[in-house]
């Protein structure tokens, strides 16, 4: 049994979510909030194993609410659902420690298999989003610091992504499995995290 | 002087010659004798050809003049020829010739280049038979860079090298027998100023030759790639290449643009046409639609008003009020007073691409279309008498000129006036290949008719002499594309490519993205009310400003940097005080001076005083030197005093002579009869920044920091600090001749008259409150410089703002925009700011002087006003338009729209604006409900007016508006409004409540007052709101609707599943959730389409990416994409986005609907400054031709889109290419160019 907790400020979509995970077996949803502040005040005591969370909410958005929900409980993990399709978007979830993200126009089945995957520990990554992370990447920091490198295997992984290749593609290129590539993305979105935690603590400190 | 008609001759710019030169051209010179200008000699260009040409083994050449221009043996008067040589073949390496030859049938005459034998730049005739003629073989060319003498014996000649640009300008003195006189100038001075008295000798050879020509060659021969020639022109004066050649490379123009782009709300940054209604709108056509124009707002027509979207072409306001939409595919549409009519071929017209409009003497609308022309009559279009042969054709142009007569430009037919019911065709034996090709014509106020036809030029009918001028071509496309003439005869041509051409006095000047210009791609011209040239781009919609204020700057000699103190030594001299010098002006350009005996330690200057016997006071670093006489300054070394002072600043007593010196450390001396003595009784401590003797003896002395005081006249006078200033740094003193003293402080602007201060500040309507400079004009105005431009206020509004009869004040502001190098004025001395004697006002700047000349400034006509809107209960209302009476309402403008509202309390809110183009923010309001506004509403610039509550009976609103100068429109705009009573509010009942209530009644009225006003600031403040508000709209609507449409996808997922839901139920909740889903897509669609910042290449290529996966997901279709890993940081504009997303969107489905394919595969890559994107597919493929002749029905489907994808293509400049062969899959590439980055494309 999956446990979930929704974090969205349609509060009629999260109940229909609710209503369906509910409905479907090995899934349970053990809350549902409306706002940012809501779930970062009482989801740090529920410790449910995935949230699912907007990111365009009234007040704190859902980027910063995953940021602050990943510094206090660090384990739970978070699929970011939204309703467009938004690289841009996306991808500041996905680095603030998001580690998968769904369109909630996806069939709703997909989002089934995306709290497995995670649950899991898969990290799914689009090519359009692993084009942002290599650019990510490559900037330095600030004070031209060296950031968190990623290892050769990795680089390429992600190289490929960024060039279109789907993960069949990239196993049959780098001749390794489909796991391996899903462990890698996972290691590839860690550091990310790490990345953009250090970048948060020099805004900090510069201010 | 022999005339001869042209023959045909049809190559570049060509000038056909038919009436003695001179007569002809003098028209010119007059014009500006008026004009105030004393330049004399200026001629005109009489042909000219600014593209490039290479010329490379051309044996004995082509004619490039047609043979319509000739000179021979019996002519008499003098041509300037010009032209731009960049060598190819290098002289020093191998022998060849090139030159710019003048041909007399098919003998050479004067050629000006390379000669064979030379090597080096020289001037031949071969082949000469004329023995008189004195240049039998060469002859070398006088030049001021000559070659080394190791490379050449003499060294006064230059060789012409590879890839060293040179440009020629020779003379011909035409004499009577050919023996002609010639002067050849190699490389000379063409920048401002410059003539051709003023070159060097140095770079001037004389001699004679036979120069008579009826034909100009471009020729080479021998060794080399040849010669590009470029810039060629032939004129009456020199000076008319020396004002080309100026703008050519960008040099200073005298007006800027403003320019409005998407970022400034207008809808599409492609602007095809432009066209101002009787009202005063400005509207502006696009890709998207048509939108109207305030000078503020951009409003789009749309849905609501009846107007499908669509590409515009044309558009025209005609004399009716009526403004017609000429449309891509669409038909006619006709907008008046908030109607929409439309025509299409239904009602007659030739076809549903309109590309023309005009409206003839009777009223009548002549529509050009792609297939022909036609004349709308009532609501039916039909083809005007004798007009039959244009049946078919595109008609280019249409234009009624000032004459009434109609003109007609074809495609393939030619250019033809309408007259007599039957079309006459424009010919002219050598134009005539170019007149089939026309695109604008129009004729100006001296009867010149221009033509802008062919690839680039611009024909000139000037009486019954042709002009030609070829203009310059860059780009693939570069046609005349509109004309306009301005009000002091200026006559613009806009290219589609090169931006725009300025005929002028003779002269011809580029104005293109170097000159301020955002895009060189000009589709379109209007000249508006106000006199002001609007230019439509690709880069947005742009409105020409002359600048208002003259900088002078390094340019003009000074140095860079800041300007102190300025003196007028006499009158037109002045001095100017600066970091390393002083500098002097004599009207021409500044020159630094060279003082005896100042040592350059001394340095810089702060204050100048110029005395008002000839003498001038100069304050450097320490002391004080006295020049008796100023014009000897640099040869009798100056007298010192206060050597151990630092002084700031200086003032004179004009009556005595006396003279006032002020220092940093704030003491004051003063010189009286030749011997200095300190004022004792003044309190030093503070630098003095201000010193003005009044005429009745007495003084005032500004401080910084300690305010300032007053010394009355007479023995034992002590100085008395006033009181009440807003500040104690006084920053300048300006004294007015009716003895009231103004003062410039950081905390406004004061006036000290008669004993009391008025304090102006930002709260009265100053745009800033430090005010370091006032001078003031013979016209009662007082100009202020600060640190934000400057500003006019004019002395009487400042009198009745101080009486309070006015709330505020609006000063004309001048700034970067209108001209300034720097905004900031300079401060810190006394006396700042210079007023000549001949009357122009002298800025001193952070960056060189800005001057003014108050009596050239010209106030701009009032502003139309129009009330747009009036919303009764927050709901939209049209008013109804009755007659008011007058007989002459014939014109129409004697409507006054009415509303009649029932009876109960609304709130009604009045929308209006006011159209001057010139200041659109400046325009300030006014608004009264007669009876319920006891007086005139100060709006200010606010655009609404709301009322609470109307009591019922009939009003007259009234909204008047003025312009940034405060020229009001009296006229205004208003509406009669009634509000219906209830029955216990009719006359009976009142009246006898009335009498009952009128004690009560008056104590409330003061209280009701200032509820209304209350009431009022408060509707303010919620607009503002409402204005935010709406900007977030569009996003917020589409997440709740985003939200909404999860919701049935989940629950329709969630009831599927359900054990009672089988069968047919089960199939339709599942096309519901499908439905549901496919909603969302299309509107992420949409607003990726429109969010601004997704416009790069990336975004594009992403999203079509992610795209087809979502696309291809369970379909059986395996996708391969392949995409460069990075790609340049390319701007995109939404247009080309959404047109190349779809005709991707239009391959993927192909492949899904007709190819049967098991993969796909969609590469792009970068392929030099292209971009393209294949989608490949392993399918059945079809045969394109079968499928574009559409008869097998699986290639119709796909041809089908193929045309969409096409057109898309075509509409971003790109191209699309299909490949496909039965049993072998298919290919589509697209290929296009990313909107380039704004760049300058020289000339």
């Amino acid at each position: 049994m999956i446990s979930v907790s929704i974090v969205d400020d349609e509060k009629s979509l999260c109940e229909s979510i609710a209503t369906f995970l509910n409905g479907s077996p090995g899934f349970r949803c053990v809350s549902i909030y409306g706002s940012a502040e809501a779930a970062l005040k009482h989801l740090p005591d529920e410790h449910p194993d995935v949230v699912l969370m907007d990111i365009n909410m009234a007040g704190m958005n859902g980027i910063e609410c995953v940021s602050r929900l990943k510094a206090l409980v660090p384990q739970v993990q978070i699929v970011m659902l939204t309703v467009y399709d938004d690289t841009d978007q996306i991808f500041k979830a996905l680095a603030a420690g998001a580690t998968g993200y769904l369109l909630k126009r996806n069939d709703p089945e997909e989002l089934l298999q995306a709290i497995r995957d995670v649950q899991a520990g898969g990290s799914p990554m689009s090519n359009s989003i692993a084009r942002k992370v290599v650019a990510s990447f490559q900037k330095t920091g600030p004070g031209g610091e060296k950031r968190v490198p990623l290892s050769s295997r990795e680089q390429a992984v992600l190289d490929c992504l960024a060039q279109g290749l789907a993960y069949k593609q990239i196993g049959d290129q780098l001749g390794i499995s489909i796991n391996t590539i899903r462990t890698h993305l996972r290691h590839i979105y860690e550091k990310m995290h790490v990345q953009s935690r250090t970048e948060a603590v020099a805004k900090y400190l510069r201010h | 002087m022999i005339l001869i008609p042209a023959a045909a001759a049809d190559r570049t710019g060509v000038e056909a010659c038919r009436r003695p030169p001179l007569g002809g051209w003098l028209i010119v010179p007059v014009l500006l004798a008026l004009a105030g200008w004393a330049e004399v000699g200026r001629g005109a260009l009489l042909w000219s050809d600014l593209g490039a040409t290479q010329v490379h083994e051309t044996g004995a050449g082509t004619d490039i003049l047609g043979g319509v221009l000739r000179r021979d043996a019996a002519a008499h008067d003098t041509l300037y020829f010009k032209f731009h040589a960049d060598p190819l073949s290098d002289a020093t390496t191998e022998e060849y010739f090139a030159a710019f030859q003048l041909f007399e049938g098919n003998q050479e005459r004067l050629a000006v280049g390379n000669a064979l034998k030379a090597w080096a730049y020289s001037a031949f005739a071969t082949g000469q038979t004329n023995p008189t003629n004195q240049v039998v073989d060469y002859i070398d060319l006088n030049s001021s860079r000559p070659e080394r003498p190791s490379l050449v014996a003499s060294s006064t000649y230059e060789l012409p090298h590879w890839g060293i640009e040179r440009t020629i300008v020779f003379k011909v003195q035409y004499l009577p027998g050919g023996e002609d006189l010639v002067t050849v100038w190699l490389e000379p001075d063409l920048r401002s100023g410059a003539t051709e008295n003023t070159q060097l000798e140095a770079l001037t050879t004389r001699f004679k030759a036979n120069a008579s020509f009826d034909q100009i060659r471009l020729r080479h021969g021998g060794g080399g790639e040849g010669w590009i020639f470029s810039e060629m022109a032939i004129a009456t004066a020199f000076t008319d290449f020396v004002n080309a050649n100026e703008s050519a490379t960008g040099g200073e123009t005298s007006f800027t643009f403003r320019s409005w782009q998407r970022e400034q709300g207008l809808p599409e940054n492609y602007v095809r046409a432009l066209a101002q209604t009787r009202d005063g709108y400005l509207w502006v056509a696009s890709d998207e639609g048509v939108c109207r124009f305030d000078g503020v707002n951009f409003f789009s027509l749309g849905l609501p008003e009846g107007f499908q979207s669509g590409p515009v072409r044309v558009l025209f306001g005609d004399s009716r009020g009526a403004l017609w939409i000429g449309t891509a595919d669409g038909g006619l549409n006709r907008w008046q007073e908030g109607g929409l009519v439309k025509f299409t071929t239904r009602d007659g017209l030739p076809a549903d691409t309109i590309t023309a409009l005009a409206e003839d003497r009777e009223g009548r609308l002549w529509v050009g279309t792609q297939a022909g022309l036609a004349v709308l009559q009532g609501n039916r279009a039909a083809l005007p008498p004798g007009a039959e042969r244009l049946s078919g054709k595109t008609v280019t142009t249409l234009y009624c000129d000032p004459q009434g007569v109609m003109w007609v430009g074809a495609a393939g037919a030619g250019i033809f006036a309408y007259q007599g019911g039957q079309l006459v065709a424009l010919t002219e034996p050598g134009l005539d290949g170019l007149f089939q090709d026309p695109h604008c014509v129009l004729k100006d106020r001296k009867g010149r008719l221009w033509i802008g036809a062919g690839d680039a030029f611009v024909l000139c009918r000037d009486g019954n002499q042709w002009l030609r001028f070829g203009m310059p071509r860059h780009l693939a496309t570069h046609a005349i594309s509109a004309l306009a003439e301005g009000p002091d005869e200026t006559v613009w041509a806009g290219s589609a490519g090169e931006g725009l051409f300025e005929f002028k006095d003779g002269r011809l000047v580029a104005i293109n993205a170097g000159s301020g210009l955002p895009d060189n791609i000009v589709e379109t011209l209007l000249m508006d009310r106000e006199g002001k040239l609007w230019v439509g781009t690709h880069g947005g919609l742009n409105r020409l400003c002359p600048k208002k204020v003259a900088a002078l700057s390094h340019n003009d000699g000074l140095d860079y940097g800041e300007v102190k103190g300025l003196a007028e030594i006499r009158p037109g001299v002045v001095w100017a005080a600066q970091p390393n010098g002083v500098y002097e002006w004599d009207g021409k350009v500044f020159r630094r001076l060279i003082f005896n005996g100042l040592s350059p330690g001394a340095f810089p200057v702060n204050a100048l005083l110029a005395g008002a016997d000839g003498s001038c006071w100069v304050a450097p670093n320490f002391g004080l030197l006295h020049f008796p006489d100023a014009q000897l300054a640099e040869q009798q070394p100056g007298t010192p005093a206060l050597t151990n002072l630092s002084l700031s600043a200086l003032g004179q007593n004009r009556a005595t002579g006396e003279v006032w010196a002020g220092a940093r450390n704030g003491e004051l001396w003063r010189c009286a009869g030749g011997a200095w003595r300190a004022a004792t009784n003044f309190p030093a401590g503070h630098a003095i920044t201000g010193i003005v003797p009044d005429d009745r003896g007495g003084l005032w002395v500004g401080t910084e920091g300690d305010g300032l005081y007053r010394l009355n006249a007479g023995p034992g006078a002590r100085f008395e600090k006033e009181k009440g200033l807003p500040s104690g740094w006084i920053r300048t003193l300006h004294l007015d001749a009716q003895g009231a003293l103004w003062v410039g402080t950081g905390g406004g602007l004061s006036r000290l008259r008669d004993g009391a201060i008025f304090n102006f500040t930002m709260r009265e309507g100053l745009p800033d409150n430090t005010i370091s400079q006032i001078l003031e004009d013979d016209a009662g105005g007082l100009w202020l410089g600060g640190n934000r431009g400057l500003m006019r206020v004019k002395k009487q509004d400042l009198e009745e703002l101080a009486l309070h009869k006015i709330p505020a004040v609006y000063p004309q502001i001048y700034g970067r925009a209108d001209g300034m190098l720097s905004e900031e004025c300079a401060s810190g001395f006394f006396p700042a700011g210079l007023k000549t004697a001949a009357g122009s006002l002298w800025f001193p700047t952070r960056k060189g002087i800005v001057v003014v000349d108050p009596r050239h400034t010209v106030t701009a006509p009032a502003p139309a006003v129009a009330l747009e809107q009036t919303l009764v209960d927050g709901v939209p209302v049209t008013p109804a338009r009755v007659p008011t009476g007058d007989p002459m309402g014939a014109s129409g403008a004697a409507e006054e729209p009415s509303l009649c509202l029932v009876p109960g309390k609304h709130k009604i809110e009045f929308r209006y604006t006011g159209l001057s183009f010139d200041a659109p923010e400046r325009v300030r309001f006014r608004y009264r409900l007669e009876r319920v506004d006891p007086d005139w509403v100060e709006a200010g610039t606010r655009r609404v007016a709301p009322y609470s509550s109307v009591p019922p009976g009939t009003y007259h609103y009234q909204i008047i508006a003025c312009n940034g100068d405060g020229v009001w429109n009296e006229q205004g705009a208003g509406l009669l409004l009634t509000v219906q009573a209830h029955f216990w509010q009719r006359w009976w009942f009142l009246g006898g409540a009335a009498l009952g209530l009128l004690a009560a009644g008056l104590g409330g009225v003061r209280l009701a007052v200032r509820r209304r006003l209350q009431h009022r600031l408060r509707r303010l403040e919620q607009d503002r709101m409402l204005e935010r508000e709406r900007t977030r709209i569009a996003q917020d609507l589409h997440d709740s609707m985003g939200a909404k449409l999860c919701r049935i996808s989940f629950m329709s997922e969630h009831v599927r599943r359900s054990p009672e839901v089988r069968g047919e139920v089960e199939e339709q909740v599942r096309s519901m959730a499908d439905d549901s889903r496919e909603v969302l897509r299309s509107l992420d669609e949409i607003v990726w389409a429109v969010n601004p910042e997704k416009d790069t290449l990336e975004h594009l290529v992403s999203y079509i990416a992610q795209y087809a996966q979502d696309y291809f997901r369970r379909t059986g279709i395996e996708l391969e994409l392949e995409i460069p890993p990075q790609l340049p940081p390319q701007p995109l504009t939404s247009q080309s986005r959404h047109h190349l997303f779809l005709a991707v969107h239009e391959a993927l489905s192909n492949i899904l609907k007709h190819s049967g394919a098991t993969r796909a595969r969609i590469a792009m890559h970068c392929r030099g400054a292209d971009f393209e994107i294949v989608v490949t597919d392993d399918g059945h493929g079809f045969d394109p031709a079968a499928g574009e002749a559409g008869s097998a029905s699986l290639a119709a489907g796909f041809g089908n889109g193929l045309g969409n994808m096409r057109r898309r293509l075509a509409d971003v400049g790109g191209r699309c290419e299909l490949q496909s062969r039965p049993g072998q899959g298919t290919s589509v590439r697209f290929v296009f160019s990313p909107d380039p980055p704004a760049g300058r494309v020289a000339l």
